[in-house]
């Protein structure tokens, strides 16, 4: 079974090789212009007075802090086109019937598809963090400038990434499910409800707590306005999510989804005229 | 040793019932050719088979329930269907890489073989392919699996004749090495007709008609009747008749052949002739 799960993830990888392109192409993209910003910026700081340094290296380590979400955003953006993409791909090309030919269960192949979201993108949004401190440091040696670097070891990066895959795991988890029932427009039909949902809250109760979970749990991670955005990644952020009931309570929710999704493309293939 | 039970087989696609009733045996070593009008229930059979589709009713797949224990049963089958389910992006290599990486009786040097023999480069994608080189892969990549049975659920549809005869050919040159039972839907039946060791008519989600193909040839004959003896062999109950130039064929079951080739000379109808004469007539289970 896991050698069939294996194969089945790099079959996954084959077909969307965007998943792991995007992320890399965008996040090396990013780094290669905080690098250049951040080069250009040091070399200037000789000679110059020390609030004026001091001002120029809160901005690099705002602009690193920055290149880093963007990173993390776009992983978390991939993720989410990917869920809705891998069963609906299926269903639409017809292809479920080629790959149900063979001896590899719906439970594998589900496996398979959410290990993208939960494994793959994390890994590879892991490489470009790491890239990208690494250039940054790379950049700044011998100018005797020490930026505040955000989730500063490769473990803290790491912890950030799959922490918050776990975070985001309901959400990769009902994508998936809605992209084995729906016939189209996946991502409108899955988001679509939980709008309706955040929208009715609000006007009837003047509450925001469903927009405002829904947001925690895909982008608002990344993306919190008005905060300042160093501050508050710069250590272990991953730490107090991985400490939290609230992230397990939504693993727990995201594997009895995906059971759910696995029991969903058994049928896919009935439905196919 | 029957590979295949089906007693009282149903399936409802839609909301509407794709399968009545489908009672059907099929032993061991068998070349099973199904037909059918399109929408007739045959692929939705013939996936149940393989377990794509879940029936209500008795079905036993290798001594396996195909809808429940569909992984573990298709380590033992091989499912082909039409040229457009295998994904454009793929690379032959992927393919070939795949199925021998999931499939513990994958044979990946005899695909390898078929597929040069087909002039299909490892590199090559799907995509770029002809319809009727997709349909060699998938059957290479079905042969070169030791199953024990083959599904083919129309596999040459949309293929000209000549990589239809090139399909079958290979078809019949990979069985005759495996000895496994074959099942077939196609519309080109009579192509592979003299290999056929039984047919089974499929009409509104029912078999409405099977035998095997020494019980075709003993049971139906046809015959050219001209007008003026039309009336003596419609008196000797004709299963169907139609119209040709000069005439009408009359088709018998079990007709009486001495007083038949006083009329004209005796044939045997193909299978596609005598599908349609059953659905024209609309056979019923007394078939």
């Amino acid at each position: 079974m896991v050698n069939a799960m294996l194969w089945s993830l790099r079959r996954e990888l084959w077909e969307h090789r965007w998943t792991w392109l995007v992320p890399a192409a965008v996040g090396c993209g990013a780094v290669a212009i905080d690098t250049a910003v951040t080069g250009l910026n040091v070399a200037g700081l000789a000679g110059a007075t020390h609030a004026a340094s001091a001002a120029v290296v809160g901005q690099l380590s705002t602009l690193l802090d920055i290149t880093i979400r963007i990173v993390l955003i776009t992983g978390t953006i991939v993720a989410f086109v990917y869920c809705a993409e891998a069963l609906n791909g299926e269903r639409r090309d017809r292809s479920i019937l080629f790959w149900n030919s063979l001896p590899v269960g719906d439970g594998t192949a589900v496996a398979a598809k959410a290990c993208v979201p939960l494994c793959v993108v994390p890994v590879i949004t892991f490489v470009v963090i790491v890239l990208a401190q690494l250039a940054t440091r790379i950049a700044v040696a011998g100018h005797g400038v020490a930026l505040r670097v955000p989730l500063a070891t490769p473990s803290a990066a790491a912890a950030e990434v799959f922490a918050a895959a776990l975070w985001t795991s309901p959400v990769y988890a009902w994508i998936l499910l809605v992209s084995a029932r729906a016939r189209r427009a996946v991502l409108l039909l899955a988001f679509l409800p939980l709008i309706v949902i955040a929208m009715i809250e609000r006007l009837i109760f003047g509450e925001t707590s469903v927009a405002h979970a829904l947001f925690d749990r895909g982008l608002g991670r990344y993306w919190t306005p008005g905060l300042p955005l160093v501050s508050n990644m710069t250590s272990w952020p991953a730490l107090n999510l991985l400490r939290s009931p609230a992230l397990w309570t939504g693993v727990i929710l995201a594997s009895v989804t995906l059971l759910a999704v696995a029991q969903q493309r058994r049928h896919i293939a009935a439905q196919i005229p | 040793m029957s590979c295949v039970i089906a007693r009282g087989v149903r399936a409802t696609l839609g909301g509407r019932p794709a399968l009545n009733g489908i009672d059907i045996e099929i032993d061991e070593g068998r070349v099973v050719g199904v037909m059918g009008l399109n929408g007739a229930g045959k692929s939705t059979l013939l996936q149940a088979l393989v377990g794509l589709v879940r029936v209500e009713g008795e079905l036993r797949v290798l001594g396996r329930d195909p809808w429940r224990d569909r992984a573990a049963l298709m380590r033992q089958v091989s499912f082909v269907a039409d040229v457009a389910v295998i994904p454009r992006w793929l690379r032959v290599s992927n393919a070939v890489e795949y199925f021998d990486g999931v499939h513990p009786a994958f044979d990946r040097e005899r695909t390898s073989d078929l597929l040069a023999r087909s002039g299909i480069g490892l590199g090559d994608r799907v995509g770029t392919l002809s319809k009727g080189m997709i349909a060699q892969l998938q059957l290479a990549l079905a042969l070169g699996v030791d199953s024990r049975l083959l599904v083919l659920d129309e596999p040459t549809l949309g293929l000209d004749a000549l990589y239809r005869k090139r399909f079958f050919d290979t078809l019949l040159a990979g069985f005759a090495q495996g000895g496994q039972s074959v099942v077939i839907a196609t519309h080109e039946i009579d192509e592979i007709q003299h290999v056929l060791t039984d047919v089974v008519f499929v009409a509104g989600g029912r078999v409405v008609f099977q035998c095997t193909s020494d019980e075709l040839e003993e049971r139906f004959v046809e015959i050219h009747v001209h007008p003026e003896h039309i009336d003596i062999a419609r008196a000797m109950g004709p299963l169907h008749e139609r119209p040709t130039i000069g005439g009408k064929i009359l088709m018998f079951d079990r007709g009486e052949r001495d007083r038949l080739r006083l009329l004209g000379d005796l044939r045997r109808p193909s299978v596609a002739t005598l599908f349609t004469a059953i659905v024209d007539n609309d056979a019923s289970d007394s078939w």
